[in-house]
Parts: structure tokens; C-alpha cells; sequence
């Protein structure tokens, strides 16, 4: 039994430690927000916060976040939306949206561990989160306004 | 808005039983529309429900994958019967004769969901507007024309009074024959035209979207395929008691295209994935590599017989008596289309039925292959479409990844979920098709007489017909004859050099050249290849506006001005090239940038680009794309920006750094590492220009894409001095 933090919410999954957290999440418990894209930390759309921080959780073990907090795209506010969530819908960010919640939970991570951020920040942050939509620009105006309206740009 | 899933849909069809609706039909492609109650026949397949509490249903038989087809099909259906395109419930769409645009079948692609549907949505919502402002005005005893309506509400002009659709049902059904509503007069649209990010953005902003991948289905279990390491290798043995003994394994068998390891969860089987030990035979195509084929293409120019595509003049006498020739050659590689959901498939296959959970773009060939695979009616096969399309870009008009599911469940006799791996679809899509071009322009007195494109490339129509005849065909042609007559169709069509795709882009040049000649070869290679974004004009753009612009500069002109000098019959692409040059600064790159430009129409839209490019280190840099698209009446200037931004960027990884190499028959790229998209930074800043017009809107998925790649490799070699004749582009 390995046990740690979903969203607040303390859990135990019995799995084999080397089984990736993004498939603990998806499978042992359905959490269907966070999504698979590469399984080689290539692409970004796996991204979850470990205590507060980005991580690729396709090739992150299991047995390396027990007792740890994981917080991911529906733990990410309690209620309503996060500023990053508000300014990405009013943008209209998303085309397909596959990867959008791994590239919302890198750019939370991101503002949120930053004291003021500029467009630069933005690219060299976020250069890790593939889309294969193109959705890059509105994403950058995006998290610019995300910024902002949380007193950080 | 809200997207149901199927037990939602099933839920809300329950508790609407006993209630009256009205249902809309549209018999497509027939224009026209009729009300049915419940319990009539014809009910059930339809495109619009108003429940009793005045809640607004769109049934949408489109995928969205990303290019904003809910967004856009609502706009055009609430402007007419003005209701707020936000205030709809949508539920996806069963197989239905009724939804047919393609022969018949519901498939999602050439970019024409928007232009197909422009007339028919508005018509329709214009005379449901028209039966319940009856409805009401008899109920009041007023005219007609003294009510009006908004978000499904009627009101009289003349009072307090109102009603809303729902409690206009039973009268608005009992109109016998209700009058043609009358269509808004494109000033007074208040939703189209008017930019408004896509519908589904709050969802997908907040993670409760659900792709295929998402599906889940009581006592599903979970499955990998292991395929073979080039096209067509077979198995001929593999370690099965070894995987059958590892935890969490339920069988491991053969299917045709590999190895299925069935497992509980996805984690299990990927695991499991890892002590499989497969011995393939060698693969039908493994004498085949990328550069054999670029070689074998020229070879057969030099010696074999073409079909001639297009043929306008004497070439042969303008090349005769020139000047001067100009001849180039061209390598374009295959491509991977690459969405970001990996490929997957929901099955249950039952003795009498079949349910089918895919993200795809062709629900119905999804349907016909299932009902021949099991040899059950059509009518027993369900397609559940209801999930948002991780991707599409032609990828999902496939059947490959939902053949596994089939023949999966079909075996463990319990539903299962397929899941390809990145690699599983790197390695195994099928592909844009390799491409070899042999360019000649004659000149004579300083200007092009004659224009010669020998064009090698597989054909994706003959490849998929034999595959596709079968499906395609009606009910009543005999299972025994389907294979065989998809084969002597498409034979038929190679024997004649029937190709379509094949040549789009490469014919019809929007340059008056006298004498022109479009040659085409095949040389039979069986790599499965298939449409990728924008097909055919994907590859004959980027040769055909890198030809003009080396010649331009062969006669010492500017290439912007000496297309437009060109351009002579093709009024709509001139005026977008003429937009690029002004709003692109043209001729006047900021510091240390060099321009390059290109032009093209595709999906009946008018696409100009012009770049401008940086050069650091043999490295190119994009850092700036000026476009401008006329694609008639724009319905939604955001979506339309927003697809033009995709496009580009599509294309531009395509242009920069996207190659699927052949090597004995197998791909060598496997991932985002050897095989990646664009990333942000390498993004250039993408400015958009939207031609104002009220003709009828055609395409936007994909006309922004052809351009990107000519234009960069034209500005390469305004920066460099350089042609870059092959993609992706590479200095020396």
C-alpha cells in the first residue's frame, strides 16, 4: 500500500511501485482531467503539481510521491475557477483541448512560484507543454492576463 | 453549454418519454425540414428538441476536434431562430441516413461542415422561428407580423404578453402547413459575424472535457497491441504463457495487426507490453526506404508512361522554342498527422449487437466496417460518438485503431478499451504520402511560356477505396462481392490514372501560363497512406509557389510584384495577396528579417502568407507571419483566426522539422523527441486578416496551412541565397 494526497484528500493505492501516477490517477482514482500524450515526459499534457510543483506524471513512480501532495486539474480550486481557468475560457484558448489541462496546471505552477513574470517567462516556462493544435499565442496572451489579475505582470 | 455523454443521453431520452417534443429533420442534402411529434415515424433522427421546460437540444452529427464545428453550426442555426448560440444543450448525433454528407456518410474533414451547412441551418431555424411566432400569433389572435422572438421566447409587440417554445408545442405541431421564415438580412446578424470564442472553452478550461481515451464502461478491461516493426511484417511466434502468467493479465493472443495483451487497467498491460518478445516475419514492404522511393519516382519519370492530369496549349512547343528552361526538383517526405489523444477505441462486441466508443471522423464508416467485420445488420451496430476528438487532422477518418477494439472485445467476449501508445502511432499511422516533383518552366522574351510539373505520388483515393468500398457501398450488395469489387474499382481507377487529391494545388495555378502539362506517376507502393491536413495541396503549394518564386527571381523580379502581374484569373487569391503586401510591410522587413511570401487557394478559400524570417547559425527562425484569408462570409472571426493560427503552425512543423523516414520498410521516428511539433517559442507572432465579404463561407480548417511552408523556405532564400528544395528545410 502506498499512501499520499490527492487534492487534499489522503489515499492508498495498492499497485506495483514503479506504476506511473498518471495511470494511479486515471485508473485507481478516476480522475479523467490529466491526460496521456507521450509517456516519456515529452509533451506536457500529463502535468499534475507535486507539493506546488509541475511534474510529468507519466514517468514519475508511484512509490516517489508517497506521503507527498498531488494536486491535479480538479483539486485546483475548491470552487469556481482558478484566474488561469477564467482568463484561458475568456480567451478562448482551447481548440481540441487534449492538452490544455497539463499546459493550465504548468502555468499555475509556474505564476504561482513567481513574484512578477514577462512575456519571456512565459515562453521559457511553457516550452515544455506541446500542442499540437497551435493554440501557443492565445495561450501566451492568456497566461499574461492570468498574471495580471494575480498582481504578478 | 453542456455536452452530453451517453448516459446522460440515455438518461434525458428516458425522462422524456410520456413528454411531447418536436423534433427537426433535415434530409440532407435535400433542403427542407419537418416537425415531428414523438412516436411519429421519423422522430429520433433529428437536429433540434425544445423540451416541454423550454430547454433548446441541438443534435450535432459533426466531430469536434478542435476547429470549432459546435461553435459554428449553432451559430448559424441560433441567428435564424434567434436563440443565443450559448443557450444549447448539445448531444452528439446516432449513424442515421439523415446526417449524410459525403455519399451518404457522416464524416468530418475537407474542411466543409461550415459552407455545407450555411443555407441549411439558417433556413431550418428561420422556419421554426416563423411556426412558433404562428403558433403564439393564433393563440393571441394577432397577425404575425405584430410577434416577435428571442431565446426561444415569443412576444407580442403590442403587450406584456409571452410565451415560450415549450409551451408553444402542441400548437406550433398542430400547424398544418407552416410558412418559410424569412432570412435575416446579413446586416441585422447578431451572432454571425461577430467574433465569440468557441463554446466548448469553459469545459476544456476547466478539465470536465471527455475524450475516447475518457470512456468508461462497466467491466471494461484494458488492451495493448504490439505491431510489427515494419508494414506488413506478420507474427510468427511470441511468448504468450510467459505474458499470460504476469499479474493483472487476462490473455494474450493474435489479432491482425500484432500481438493484444488484455489486462485489467491500461498500467497493467503496458507493463506487461514490456516482457512480450514477438518473432516477426519479415514485412511485405521491407526493401523500402524513404530515398529508394525519391529515386524510383525519377526513375520512372525517365522511363515509364504518365496519366496526364492537365493539359492546356503546346507545352511541348513552348518548351521547344524557349529561351530558356528552368527545372527544379523537389523532395517532400511522408508525415504523421500525430493529434495529441493517442489512438483509441471502446468496444463491446455481443453476440446480436455492438457498441462502439471512438473519438473519430467517420462515425459511419465506423458503423458498416463493425456490421462486416461481425456479420451483423448495420442496424445492430451503435456508435457512441458523444466525446470531444483529441485531434483529428485526417487521422480519425481511419479504422485501425477500432479494427483492434472489434476484434479484441469480440475475442474476451467483454467490452474493452484500446490504447495505442505515442510510439503505436509514430510508428503505424497512415501516412502523407511521400512526394517527388520535377518542375520546368520555359522562357521566352522574359516571360513563362509553358509549365511542366511531373508529380509522383501515391494515391490515397485508390488506397483507401478497397478498404472503404465495402463500407461505403448500400446494404444490399452481397458481403462476398464488397472486398472484390473495392479492389477492381480501384484498379480501374489506376488503369485510367483516376487519382483525385492527388493533383489538387498543382492544376488550375492561379498564374496565366499558356502551355501547361501536370503529369502523374505511381509507382504502386502499398505504405498505408491516407489524408493529413490539407492533402494534396499540402505538397503541390509548396512546389508550385516555390517554383514561381525562383523564376521570378531568375527574371529579376520582385516575387510579390511578379505574382500579382501573374495572377491574372483569380480575382479573389489576388485581393488576399494584395492585403498581405500592404499589412506585411512588404519589401520593408524590420531589422535583420527577410521576407518570403506565398499564395494559394484550397477548400474553395484564398490563402496569402508572407513571412519573415531570421537566420542564425544555419538555423531558420519564423518569427512573424502575416495572412490573410477571404473565406466568404466569415461565421465566427475568432474561429477563423484561431484556424488559420493552426494551420500555420501546423504547417510550419511540418515545414521546419517534420519527417517520417522510411528505412526498410519501417518508420525510424517513434516520438515527440525525433518527431515534434512546433513549441512556443518557437512560435512566430501570427497576424491575421479576415477579407470582408458576403459570398457564401467555404473552407478554414485547412486553406491556412499551404502557404507557410513556400513562404519560408522563399524568404530562406531571400535571407540566404539558398532554394531549399526539399522539406523539411534544412541549410547547408
Amino acid at each position: 500500500m502506498i499512501s499520499f494526497f490527492v487534492n487534499g484528500k489522503k489515499v492508498e493505492v495498492d499497485v506495483p511501485e514503479d506504476t506511473p501516477l498518471l495511470w494511479v490517477i486515471r485508473e485507481e482514482l478516476g480522475l479523467l482531467g490529466t491526460k496521456f500524450g507521450c509517456g516519456k515526459a515529452l509533451c506536457g499534457s500529463c502535468t499534475m503539481h507535486l507539493n506546488g510543483e509541475a511534474i510529468r506524471t507519466c514517468v514519475m513512480p508511484i512509490a516517489a510521491v508517497a506521503g507527498q501532495r498531488i494536486t491535479t486539474i480538479e483539486g485546483i480550486q475548491e470552487d469556481g475557477l482558478h484566474p488561469v481557468q477564467k482568463a484561458w475560457a475568456e480567451q478562448g484558448v482551447p481548440q481540441c483541448g487534449y492538452c490544455q489541462s497539463g499546459q493550465i496546471m504548468q502555468a499555475i505552477s509556474f505564476i504561482e512560484n513567481s513574484d512578477r513574470i514577462t512575456e519571456s517567462d512565459v515562453i521559457k516556462s511553457m516550452d515544455g507543454n506541446l500542442c499540437r493544435c497551435g493554440t501557443y499565442n492565445k495561450m501566451k496572451t492568456a497566461i499574461l492576463n492570468a498574471a495580471k489579475s494575480m498582481g504578478k505582470a | 453549454m453542456f455536452i452530453s455523454n451517453r448516459r446522460e443521453f440515455l438518461k434525458t431520452s428516458l425522462t422524456t418519454s410520456g413528454s411531447f417534443i418536436v423534433a427537426l429533420t433535415l434530409p440532407l442534402p435535400h433542403r427542407g425540414w419537418k416537425a415531428f411529434a414523438k412516436g411519429e415515424s421519423g422522430f429520433g433522427h433529428h437536429y433540434f428538441e425544445i423540451t416541454p421546460d423550454n430547454q433548446f437540444v441541438f443534435i450535432m452529427d459533426k466531430a469536434e476536434m478542435g476547429q470549432g464545428v459546435y461553435t459554428g453550426q449553432l451559430t448559424l442555426f441560433g441567428e435564424e431562430i434567434k436563440i443565443n448560440p450559448n443557450l444549447f444543450q448539445v448531444k452528439s448525433a446516432p449513424v442515421a441516413e439523415v446526417y449524410s454528407t459525403f455519399n451518404g456518410h457522416m464524416i468530418t474533414g475537407g474542411s466543409t461542415s461550415t459552407a455545407d451547412r450555411w443555407m441549411i441551418l439558417r433556413e431550418a431555424g428561420a422556419n421554426l422561428r416563423e411556426l412558433f411566432k404562428m403558433a403564439a400569433a393564433q393563440k393571441w389572435s394577432v397577425n404575425v407580423d405584430q410577434v416577435e422572438c428571442k431565446d426561444g421566447q415569443v412576444f407580442a409587440q403590442s403587450g406584456t404578453q409571452k410565451l415560450t417554445f415549450g409551451e408553444l408545442i402542441e400548437d406550433a405541431s398542430k400547424i398544418k402547413n407552416p410558412p418559410k421564415g424569412k432570412l435575416t438580412d446579413p446586416k441585422d446578424f447578431i451572432y454571425i459575424g461577430k467574433p465569440q470564442v468557441g463554446l466548448d472553452a469553459m469545459e476544456k478550461s476547466k478539465g470536465s472535457d471527455r475524450f475516447g481515451i475518457d470512456v468508461q464502461i462497466d467491466n471494461m478491461a484494458s488492451a495493448v497491441v504490439e505491431r510489427g516493426p515494419s508494414f506488413g511484417a506478420h507474427v510468427k511466434s511470441f511468448n504468450a504463457s510467459e505474458v499470460k502468467a504476469l499479474d493483472g493479465v487476462i490473455d494474450v493472443f493474435k489479432v491482425s495487426s500484432g500481438v493484444a495483451i488484455v489486462c485489467e487497467k491500461y498500467w497493467q498491460a503496458m507493463r506487461a507490453r514490456k516482457s512480450l518478445i514477438v518473432e516477426w516475419g519479415p514485412g511485405s514492404l521491407q526493401d523500402l526506404d524513404s530515398e529508394g522511393i525519391f529515386t524510383s519516382y525519377k526513375n520512372a519519370m525517365e522511363k515509364t508512361k504518365a496519366h496526364e492530369v492537365e493539359r492546356e496549349g503546346e507545352p511541348e512547343s513552348a518548351f521547344a522554342g524557349a529561351d530558356q528552361v528552368i527545372e527544379a526538383e523537389y523532395r517532400l517526405p511522408y508525415l504523421a498527422h500525430s493529434p495529441m489523444e493517442p489512438m483509441n477505441a471502446t468496444a463491446w462486441v455481443q453476440k446480436d449487437r455492438c457498441d462502439i466508443w471512438c473519438p473519430t471522423q467517420g462515425p459511419s464508416l465506423v458503423r458498416n466496417k463493425a456490421a462486416m467485420m461481425l456479420g451483423l445488420p448495420r442496424e445492430k451496430v451503435f456508435v457512441h460518438n458523444s466525446v470531444f476528438l483529441g485531434g483529428g487532422f485526417g487521422r480519425r477518418s481511419t479504422l485501425d485503431y477500432v479494427v483492434d477494439a472489434l476484434e479484441i472485445s469480440k475475442k474476451i467476449k467483454r467490452p474493452v478499451k484500446v490504447l495505442w501508445s505515442r510510439e503505436d502511432d509514430t510508428k503505424h499511422s497512415p501516412l502523407r504520402p511521400i512526394t517527388f516533383h520535377k518542375m520546368k518552366a520555359s522562357i521566352k522574351n522574359g516571360r513563362v511560356t509553358g509549365w511542366q510539373h511531373d508529380l509522383g505520388c501515391e494515391s490515397i483515393m485508390q488506397y483507401v477505396i478497397p478498404q472503404w468500398f465495402g463500407l461505403m457501398a448500400p446494404d444490399w450488395v452481397p458481403d462476398f462481392l464488397l472486398g472484390s469489387l473495392g479492389k477492381m474499382v480501384s484498379f480501374f481507377m489506376s488503369l485510367s490514372g483516376k487519382a483525385p487529391t492527388v493533383a489538387e494545388g498543382a492544376t488550375h495555378i492561379p498564374y496565366t501560363v499558356e502551355n501547361r502539362l501536370v503529369k502523374h506517376y505511381q509507382l504502386g507502393i502499398k505504405v498505408p497512406i491516407h489524408f493529413w491536413r490539407s492533402v494534396g495541396h499540402s505538397y503541390n503549394a509548396f512546389v508550385v509557389e516555390s517554383f514561381i518564386d525562383e523564376i521570378a527571381h531568375k527574371l529579376g523580379q520582385d516575387p510579390m510584384e511578379y505574382r500579382l502581374k501573374n495572377m491574372t484569373h483569380n480575382d479573389r487569391l489576388r485581393a488576399t495577396l494584395e492585403i498581405a503586401k500592404e499589412k506585411s510591410n512588404w519589401g520593408k522587413p524590420s531589422q535583420g528579417r527577410f521576407q518570403g511570401v506565398a499564395s494559394h487557394s484550397s477548400f474553395k478559400s484564398f490563402a496569402s502568407e508572407v513571412v519573415e524570417v531570421e537566420v542564425h547559425a544555419g538555423q531558420i527562425q519564423v518569427k512573424k507571419v502575416t495572412a490573410v484569408i477571404d473565406c466568404g462570409t466569415p461565421v465566427n472571426p475568432d474561429i477563423i483566426k484561431k484556424q488559420m493560427e493552426s494551420g500555420i503552425i501546423y504547417g510550419l512543423s511540418a515545414a521546419l522539422q517534420g519527417e517520417i523516414k522510411l528505412s526498410a520498410g519501417g518508420v525510424d521516428q517513434s516520438n515527440f523527441d525525433d518527431y515534434p511539433p512546433l513549441r512556443m517559442s518557437q512560435t512566430p507572432e501570427i497576424e491575421v486578416h479576415i477579407v470582408a465579404s458576403t459570398e457564401k463561407p467555404t473552407g478554414v480548417g485547412e486553406p491556412g496551412l499551404p502557404p507557410i511552408a513556400p513562404a519560408v523556405a522563399n524568404a530562406v532564400f531571400a535571407a540566404t541565397g539558398q532554394r531549399l528544395y526539399d522539406l523539411p528545410l534544412r541549410l547547408t
